[in-house]
Order: C-alpha cells, then sequence, then structure tokens
C-alpha cells in the first residue's frame, strides 16, 4: 500500500492551492470588472466550488483506500474515466502555467527586468522534478515544515498595510450581473480541490475528521478574502493598476520612503508559495499521467511535464497580457467545465455506492 | 573517490547544483558589477523643452569614501516624448537607468497645467515606477529644482521626501504621491491636491523658510558633476536661488493645474479634517484688560463631527468643529504684561473672531473648490456613502458628478475652548 498523508498535510495542500492565482494578479482584474463588489463575487465562486468538499468527504468515507481513477472506472467504465484524467492533467498543467505566469512577471517586474526566463527554468524545473520524484508525502512534509512561516509572511504584508490611509470600502455600486459574471470571468484560477481527487486514495483519513478539513478551507478562503479586503480599503479607487496585490499592500506612504523595498517580505512569501502550488500541479499532472499511462512511471511523467513547460514559455513568454487573455477566456469555461462534471460525477459514484450497499 | 562519485550520480540533486555552478559561476565572476551598468536614479524632473519634453535624473553614485557623504549628479535628457528624453539621458549618463530607487517625481508648472496624465501614467505602467514616489511641481524648472535638492542634501543631509514627508503629515494630511494623484484622478472628482515647492530667486528672507541655497549659471543645465544631456555650461551671471517649502499645494482637476493654494488656504481645507493639528490663528486688535493686542494662539486639540443630510432637496454638509485652543504669543502694546495662564482663558469676543476668521477663510477655499469643481473635500463620497438613494437621485439632474459640490452647503457650528 502507497504511504498516505495525514489530514493536516492534506489541509495544508488545500490552503496552498486556495491561495494559488490569487495573491498577486487577481485582486485588479476582478476590481476591473466589478470594482469593490469583487469580494463579493469571490464569495459566490468559493460557495460553488465549496459545494464539493462535502462529496468528497461522503466519497472517501465510502471508499477508503480506493483511487478516484479506480472508483471511476469501476462504476462507468475505462473511457469515462481517461476523458475525465485527461481533463485533469490539462487542468493541472494550465494552473501550473498560469501561477508560474504570473510570478514570472511579478519577479521581472520586480528585480530583473530583463528576460531571465532560462534563469527561473534551471531554478525551478529541478526542484519541482526532486520534488515530485520523492513522492507526495516528501512534498508534503515541506509544506507542513514551511507552513507557519508562510502564513506569517502572509499575515505581516496584511498588517503593514495598516499602518498606511486605509480606508472602509464601500460596496454594493456595481450591478448584480456585474458580480456574477467577474465569479466567473476568471474560474480557472478555482477549482482548487481537484486535487483532493487525484490523491484521494493517498490521504489517511479517518471518521470525524471532516472538521478539520473545513478549517483548513475555511483558514484558505479567510486568507484570501482578507487579501482582498485589506487591499481594496487601501486601494479604493485605483485596485486596477495595482497588479502585485500582497506585494502592493507592502507599499509605503511617504513618510515611511527611507524603509524602502519592504516588498521583499512579500517576494520571499510569493516564492515560497509558488514553488509549493507548482510542486502540487506538477504532482497533479503526474498522478494523472501515470493513471493514463500505467506502464510508463513517474519517471516519463515528469519529464514529460517539465518539456511542455519549457515548450510553452519559449513560444508564449510570460506577459500579463498572455495570461489576462487566457485565463479569462476558455480556460475559465474549461475549469468550470471540469468542476461540474467532476461534482456530477461524484455524486453520481455516491449514488451508485448507496445502491450497491442497499443490495448488499 | 570511486564511492564519492557513485553518491553524486545517485543524487541527481548534487549533478544539477554541479552543472547550475559550471555554468553560472564564470559568468558572475567575470562580469562588472551593476553598479558600474546601472545608474541609481534617486529623483526624477519633467520640464517642456524646445524639442519636446526634458527629463532630468537625479543620480546616486555609489562611491567608497570616508566622509558618509552622498554623491549626487543631475543628468538630463531631451527628446520628443518622454521614453526619447529618458533615452537621451541614458546615452548622456553612459548607463542604463534603474527607476526603482525614485522617491521624488518634480514636474514643472508648465507641464501641469498641461500634461499631467500622460506623464504619470509612462511612470507608473512603464517604468514601474512606486506609487508611493513623492509627486511634487514647482514654479520653474525641475531640473533646477533636483539640482538644488542635492545641494540641499549636502549642505544640511536635508533631502525632498523629508520635507514633503513633513508638509504632508502637518499640512496637507494626505500624501502627495502618485498613488494620492491617481485616487483623485480616477476618484469621483477627478480632483487632486499635490504638494509645491517652487524655486526663488534673491538673497532676501521670504516668509516661510528658506531651506536651501545654490549658484547656478545663467543659462546651462545645471550639474555637480558636470554630466549633461546637451549642451553645455554658457556663462552667465552668478545668481542665488532657493528652494522655498511654503506649504503651497497645486490643485489638480482632470490631471489639469487650476489653483495654486497657500498655506492658509491648504490649512482652511483641512479645518473639517480630525487630523490636523498645529495651525496658527492670529486675532488682530483683541482686548485684553482694556488694551488691544494681536494675539496668536494654536489649535491643539481638535474633533470634528460631520453630518450629511439633504434639506428641501439640496445637499448640507454639517461640521460640528471643537476646537483646542493654546495662546502662544501677544504682540502690540503689551510692555506690561507677561504671558500668564489666565490669559488662556478665551473672551466671548475673541471666541467670535476666531470663528469669524475660520468660517472666512474656510467660505473662501471652499469657493475656489466650487468655481472648479474640484472636491478635494471628498463630499461626493461622504454623500454617497451615507446617503447615497439621495445623492444618486440629485446628482441626475446635474450635468456631471463633478458639479455635486456647486450645490453643497455647508454648516460649520464651533465650539471654541481654551487648552
Amino acid at each position: 500500500m502507497r504511504a498516505k498523508i495525514s489530514v493536516r498535510q492534506t489541509g495544508i495542500l488545500i490552503v496552498l492551492c486556495l491561495l494559488s492565482n490569487k495573491l498577486l494578479l487577481l485582486p485588479s482584474l476582478m476590481f476591473e470588472s466589478s470594482g469593490v463588489d469583487s469580494i463579493i463575487s469571490l464569495i459566490i465562486a468559493f460557495s460553488v466550488e465549496l459545494a464539493i468538499i462535502p462529496i468528497f468527504i461522503h466519497l472517501k468515507t465510502k471508499y477508503p483506500n480506493v483511487s478516484f481513477y479506480e472508483i471511476v472506472q469501476l462504476h462507468l467504465g475505462k473511457i469515462v474515466v481517461k476523458i475525465l484524467f485527461v481533463a485533469i492533467m490539462l487542468f493541472m498543467f494550465l494552473k501550473a502555467i498560469l501561477t508560474f505566469g504570473i510570478v514570472y512577471a511579478y519577479f521581472k517586474q520586480e528585480i530583473y527586468q530583463e528576460e531571465f526566463l532560462f534563469l527561473i527554468l534551471i531554478c525551478m524545473l529541478p526542484v519541482l522534478t526532486h520534488g515530485v520524484m520523492s513522492g507526495l508525502r516528501a512534498i508534503s512534509r515541506t509544506m507542513e515544515f514551511f507552513f507557519y512561516l508562510l502564513i506569517a509572511g502572509f499575515l505581516v504584508c496584511l498588517a503593514m498595510s495598516l499602518f498606511t490611509s486605509i480606508t472602509v470600502p464601500v460596496f454594493f455600486t456595481n450591478s448584480i450581473d456585474s458580480i456574477f459574471s467577474s465569479a466567473f470571468k476568471y474560474f480557472i484560477v478555482f477549482d482548487d480541490f481537484l486535487l483532493l481527487f487525484v490523491i484521494m486514495d493517498r490521504i489517511d483519513f479517518k471518521k470525524g475528521q471532516e472538521k478539520k478539513i473545513y478549517l483548513y478551507v475555511f483558514l484558505g478562503i479567510g486568507l484570501v478574502l482578507s487579501l482582498f479586503i485589506f487591499f481594496y480599503s487601501k486601494y479604493p479607487v485605483t485596485a486596477f493598476m495595482h497588479d502585485n496585490a500582497l506585494s502592493d499592500l507592502l507599499v509605503f506612504s511617504v513618510q515611511f520612503s527611507a524603509i524602502g523595498r519592504l516588498n521583499i517580505i512579500a517576494m520571499i512569501t510569493i516564492m515560497l508559495i509558488t514553488l509549493f502550488q507548482m510542486e502540487i500541479y506538477c504532482y497533479g499532472f503526474c498522478q494523472s499521467f501515470e493513471y493514463l499511462f500505467p506502464k510508463l512511471n513517474k519517471k516519463y511523467a515528469v519529464t514529460v511535464f517539465d518539456l511542455f513547460v519549457i515548450v510553452v514559455f519559449n513560444l508564449y513568454v510570460g506577459s500579463h497580457t498572455d495570461i489576462v487573455d487566457g485565463a479569462s477566456g476558455w480556460f475559465s469555461i474549461f475549469a468550470l467545465a471540469l468542476g461540474i462534471a467532476l461534482a456530477v460525477i461524484s455524486i453520481l459514484l455516491c449514488l451508485l455506492r448507496r445502491k450497491d450497499e442497499n443490495k448488499n | 573517490m570511486k564511492t564519492k562519485i557513485n553518491r553524486i550520480f545517485k543524487n541527481p540533486m548534487l549533478i544539477v547544483l554541479l552543472l547550475v555552478l559550471i555554468l553560472f559561476t564564470p559568468q558572475g565572476l567575470y562580469s562588472p558589477g551593476q553598479s558600474r551598468e546601472i545608474a541609481v536614479v534617486v529623483a526624477l524632473g519633467f520640464d517642456f523643452a524646445p524639442e519636446g519634453y526634458e527629463v532630468s535624473l537625479l543620480t546616486f553614485i555609489p562611491k567608497a569614501n570616508q566622509t558618509f557623504k552622498e554623491v549626487n549628479s543631475v543628468v538630463s535628457g531631451k527628446g520628443e516624448n518622454i521614453s526619447q528624453a529618458l533615452y537621451n539621458a541614458q546615452i548622456a549618463l553612459g548607463k542604463r537607468v534603474g527607476l526603482s530607487h525614485v522617491q521624488t517625481t518634480v514636474l514643472s508648472e508648465q507641464l501641469l497645467k498641461e500634461n499631467v496624465p500622460s506623464i504619470v501614467d509612462y511612470l507608473t505602467r512603464l517604468a514601474a515606477l512606486s506609487s508611493s514616489t513623492v509627486f511634487i511641481g514647482t514654479n520653474g524648472s525641475a531640473k533646477e529644482l533636483l539640482s538644488l535638492s542635492s545641494k540641499l542634501e549636502d549642505g544640511i543631509g536635508l533631502d525632498l521626501e523629508q520635507v514633503i514627508g513633513f508638509n504632508s503629515v502637518r499640512i496637507f494630511s494626505s500624501e502627495t504621491s502618485l498613488e494620492e494623484f491617481y485616487k483623485g484622478f480616477y476618484g469621483r472628482s477627478h480632483s487632486s491636491l499635490i504638494g509645491y515647492l517652487p524655486v526663488i530667486e534673491g538673497e532676501e528672507n521670504k516668509q516661510g523658510s528658506i531651506i536651501a541655497e545654490g549658484a547656478t549659471s545663467g543659462g546651462g543645465s545645471i550639474s555637480d558633476s558636470g554630466v549633461e544631456g546637451e549642451g553645455g555650461n554658457s556663462g552667465g551671471k552668478e545668481k542665488s536661488k532657493y528652494i522655498l517649502n511654503s506649504g503651497q499645494a497645486v490643485l489638480l482637476k482632470n490631471g489639469e493645474m487650476v489653483e495654486l493654494l497657500s498655506l492658509e488656504q491648504v490649512n482652511s481645507i483641512n479645518l473639517i479634517n480630525n487630523n490636523t493639528k498645529g495651525q496658527i490663528i492670529r486675532i488682530d486688535d483683541a482686548e485684553i484688560d482694556g488694551e488691544t493686542h494681536n494675539i496668536s494662539y494654536r489649535i491643539r486639540e481638535k474633533s470634528v463631527k460631520i453630518a450629511t443630510k439633504f434639506e428641501n432637496g439640496y445637499p448640507v454638509l454639517q461640521a460640528n468643529i471643537n476646537l483646542g485652543m493654546e495662546l502662544m504669543e501677544i504682540n502690540g502694546q503689551h510692555q506690561d504684561l507677561v504671558v500668564r495662564s489666565e490669559f488662556s482663558n478665551l473672551t466671548p469676543e475673541i471666541i467670535s473672531k476666531i470663528e469669524y476668521k475660520l468660517r472666512k477663510e474656510f467660505k473662501e477655499v471652499v469657493d475656489i473648490l466650487q468655481k472648479n469643481s474640484a472636491d478635494v473635500l471628498g463630499v461626493g463620497d461622504l454623500f454617497f456613502k451615507y446617503r447615497r438613494k439621495e445623492y444618486l437621485s440629485f446628482i441626475k439632474n446635474l450635468e456631471s458628478e463633478d458639479a455635486f459640490i456647486k450645490d453643497v452647503l455647508f454648516q460649520l457650528k464651533f465650539n471654541i475652548e481654551p487648552n
């Protein structure tokens, strides 16, 4: 039996997934669509994706040691499961390049100014590869080790903004249409619980531990919402101009100009969070690859991932325009469709399981 | 040895580490230090030039010395547009320009009257300047101000941001930064207030503080080290010039300068702002013990409660202003008078004179704001926040939302006590 990760480690993975793609560009993008009411859009989007958690927990309780792939194959057949996992693999890849692209653009703006794609790929890809090859337990243990540091860095960034002039945001200034459309326009940054289905058999979940899962879910959601609230309080009118939300919270007022470059705190936090998120998505991609091609092992999977990343980033070097166009276009439609499909399939599996139990 | 090599091959990360070291170490060792390639710019100045624009860079040159003295230099470049002017300045400097450390941006008055948003847009979007960069105007040439500011730092160790920072906290009660400009520009009233530091000629003291002096040559560019973007020093008569910090501010509407406000006008704007204190109010011909004196008071404590309402369909802003006044000075015929604590008791006559003066000055500045539809008081935001329905229905009848302040009636109620 494969080594399992604890519920706490699962919770940490959930928090990191919830933070992905939401710390830098998303607040300003959503502000353009629906102003300060983007916070309501965010709550709507989180509410939609939260619905998958009880379904997952129910499914996990019914199938404690079976992978999601095996469950779907058993009840719905090989074709359905292959299609589903191709979609999941593609989704993991899209999330990885989106995460990488946004952070690349951020560091290019803040530090490097010139192209440094080669440098960042050389630094990041071997670490990702090694992490994935070491296994889920190794990467989740590493994340567990750094978790409190990351949360502390995040909270410091939020707290520092209290030393500048902030105003209470005024809500309900936009139409209901714009609030709802803003929630779904960038849905690619959501679907954060998809990874749970990929690593379902690797989670050591006992009955009664649901509360812990929900605790981490709400922690992640709380962190993202507080970022948005602080960001819009600090930039109630000009939020659309600040592409790097977590970092721009640390931009100080004139009287503190002597301190300068305090955004190093944000940079280190973002760098670590991004590395872990990339590991998560790379692992998800590789695990899906292994399910689809059982005769090829993890080395092949991770090589394919690395090659895809290198090719994509040499063709579409990360600029905000490329990222935004993709994220607000078919990426989000795909993510929404996949999320709905996963929820429907999971509900179906729960019903089929109940039917089997009643039969027995 | 064999076991060591086997250990390396069993750990691929060690191979990667070795590869990275081999690939990058020689490049790192043999490439020049970044300070030789990139100039650290600490302030930017923008002026109009016959060709188009002139961009001046106040650069910091890292030099080893034992006096801890900063070595600054002003370099300028001219071009048809901002990016070309900046490019020419880079050529003049012989280094790439790094704008990450820019703390101050200065615009000449001519530019303030014509073209602020396009310049500021370039700075924030393309040049990626920090939005907390100090943003000020000056009367003459921005290049001159930068040159004098470097002398200021040499002379008394004071830099522009510290001066403007003081103004921001003590006088404007808002930052004079790019972010504040944008907040106003994209806000409801499209109005902003930014700091203003004029450069004056002459040796006499003007009202306010003279904080820097420097000799400039007549018509050429001004710099310490003689590095110039174009042209050289043309000889000329030596004149003394000073940076004058008199607490003035520029009122911008739709990104263009509409008024230059004096310190008194700025203080009047901040009358209904809880955070500003310390203003000096002078009352002439006040009677104490049968004699008339000119008395100066300081606002030591202030609390302002603002209420918004609509009366007969018109917006009314009510401000209850509680002031704690401290007696500072008595002038005039007072040879026998000594400042004693009993003079802190404010007579009804003095209170009414203070009230009258404050109301009059506030009304004057509100007239300016209403004339220009420049709501830097944030009145529109207050009504939107607390009286949204009535506000939205009221502005439907206006030509534009900007004009809301023109119809606002201000009701001030004072409670003045000694402190």
